[in-house]
């Protein structure tokens, strides 16, 4: 097996015993990059001189004692997390030769642990698509079918994770940025509790959604980065002050006695029905692994998205305003007053996506709209966080599909912004409520002109049940 | 619904963009749609819920104002904008 086909854990077995140095997994990894992505366009930036950099250092580290398990391992980060001296464009015009004079908490996190970041991934422009496609920068292609769409906002991240670009990589994930690309490209994603990885230094889109998490190959995996990146951080006001980090903890352990629900909401119209049957297939799984399967009903989840949508629109349009001209990236030419400057820097800088949520924030906050569309939503997303306390009261966590449907062909509802919105009905209640929730490769489905295209379901648990979740999707994971 | 250009223009002025006439159309019927899916929300009976601005359960943490980084600050505010002899500069902006 090719090193670039390996799981984090394999390779760090292979770096212990020193029979691959880290500077010889970067090279390789970094020629992976050059074989395959012309193909699937999964970065935006190769750092190689950055990843050689780190790699010396993790070599360092695994000669001195003091490697971890993520040392020495290549990764690929998402381009909207800042990285300091390697640009980070969130995908826009507006931030195309942005240099961070800092490192985000999750940069600084992977690099005290040893990994080898070794670029920056595509996305959609400012995190705000399913698809990739609102991309400024680039266009980036399913490994599985490169006709098909990797999914979004992550895309290029699980793109890179499924062509064996990086061993793992790291996206973000506001209304299902990680979990859905994970879903489309055949990998595992985790979308952990709001709160437990800090914020600072992700470029900020609806701050009171957006959190940080891995997308890796294999389960065991996930839960390694997520104990590296996951922590208390100061500079980022919404971080929690304590909790437990050890997400690996129950993985290989007996699922007997764990219930899981499986909300008929999330079966109904509009859900393809081979992801129907595989994510079912993956309950009888989970089953014979010891768990308790039960329908359950969870009828708040009529609302979630016309409230996620209110909210991310409000609050992207407060956190967009920031983008001005002046104080960071592209700035507009010809400029005659100060509106002007602003105006014309916005217009320009930003693409169509950003600007209508920018618009439609705007409205959703105006005086007169306020109580109708905003305050409304907010009580919706107490209504809903109500709804799943009380679900969880009689489950450890709920099995739903990750998207209605499998990944769709690229250009087929980028012009159609409302028939995108509705694939993210399984994955935004999640962020309404500060849930963790693991997006797991359970199948594929055959399209119509032959592609195959990976299917992943999803487990929601209750804040801080990331161990859990780690849990059962293992179980699956290790019965397949 | 339907979105006027009156209130079209407003919600430029208010996010500080221009609409290119070319996606006027475009960008009026579908912030429409989007709208006339966010009415769903009135039918839910909301009546003494209390709306959820923020998941996390924190309380405002108040510290010392003390600076932590020599160069931060200076770095952060020549980071990625044109500037000549330590200063930031911009095109003429009042008249």
């Amino acid at each position: 097996m090719k090193y670039s086909e390996m799981n984090i854990a394999s390779l760090a077995e292979l770096l212990q015993k020193r029979e691959v140095s880290a500077r010889e997994l970067a090279a390789d990894a970094l020629n992976a990059i050059a074989e395959t992505d012309g193909t699937v366009g999964a970065y935006l930036t190769v750092a190689e001189e950055e990843a050689y950099r780190q790699a010396d250092a993790a070599d360092a580290m695994l000669k001195n004692g003091t490697a971890g398990a993520l040392t020495g391992i290549p990764f690929a980060m998402k381009d909207n997390i800042c990285t300091k001296g390697v640009r980070t464009t969130c995908a826009s015009k507006m931030l195309e030769n942005w240099l961070p004079v800092y490192d985000a908490c999750v940069t600084e996190r992977l690099k005290a642990a040893g990994a080898v970041m070794l670029g920056k991934t595509n996305m959609d422009e400012f995190a705000m698509g399913s698809s990739s496609e609102s991309s400024a920068l680039g266009k980036t292609r399913n490994p599985a079918a490169p006709d098909y769409v990797p999914g979004g906002s992550s895309g290029g991240s699980a793109a890179a994770v499924a062509a064996n670009e990086c061993a793992f990589a790291i996206g973000s994930d506001t209304g299902g940025s990680i979990r859905q690309p994970a879903s489309f490209c055949g990998v595992v994603g985790m979308k952990p509790t709001y709160g437990t990885v800090s914020r600072y230094g992700l470029v900020a889109y609806a701050s009171s959604f957006d959190q940080i998490g891995p997308l890796t190959k294999t389960v065991t995996d996930n839960a390694k980065v997520l104990e590296a990146i996951s922590c208390h951080d100061r500079r980022d006001s919404t971080s929690l002050p304590e909790f437990d980090t050890n997400y690996s903890a129950l993985i290989g352990k007996d699922l007997t006695g764990m219930r899981i629900g499986l909300p008929k909401e999330y079966f109904g119209e509009g859900i393809h029905p081979d992801v129907a049957a595989l994510v079912k297939d993956a309950a009888k799984q989970l089953e014979k692994a010891g768990a308790v399967i039960e329908e359950c009903s969870l009828p708040a989840v009529s609302y979630a998205l016309p409230a996620y949508y209110v909210l991310c629109c409000a609050e992207a349009s407060s956190n967009l305003a920031r983008f001005d001209g002046i104080r960071y990236g592209f700035r507009a030419e010809g400029i005659e007053d100060l509106d002007q400057l602003y105006r014309k820097t916005r217009t320009q800088g930003f693409g169509r996506e950003v600007r209508r949520r920018i618009l439609l924030g705007n409205y959703v906050l105006s005086a007169g709209y306020y109580d109708a569309y905003y305050k409304k939503a907010q009580q919706a997303r107490t209504l809903l966080i109500r709804a799943f306390a009380e679900l969880f009261r009689s489950y450890d966590m709920l099995l739903t599909p990750v998207a209605p449907t499998p990944a769709y062909k690229i250009g087929e509802k980028s012009n159609d912004p409302m028939e995108m919105a509705l694939g993210d009905i399984c994955t935004v209640p999640v962020n309404l409520g500060g849930l963790p929730a693991i997006s797991v490769p359970c199948g594929m489905s055959a399209a119509a002109d032959g592609a195959k295209l990976p299917v992943g379901f999803q487990l929601i648990g209750p804040a801080f049940s990331e161990a859990k979740l780690y849990q059962a999707a293992a179980a699956y994971e290790s019965g397949v | 619904m339907q979105l006027d250009a009156k209130t079209l223009d407003t919600l430029a002025w208010l996010s500080r963009l221009d609409i290119p006439a070319e996606e006027e159309e475009a960008l009026s019927s579908s912030i429409a749609e989007m709208l006339t899916f966010f009415q769903q929300l009135s039918a839910l009976d909301t009546e003494g819920v209390e709306p959820t601005a923020h998941i996390a359960p924190l309380e405002n943490v108040l510290r010392e104002d003390e600076p932590f980084s020599e160069r931060l600050d200076r770095d952060l505010l020549l980071s990625g904008t044109e500037s000549e002899d330590g200063l930031i500069t911009l095109p003429k902006v009042v008249g």
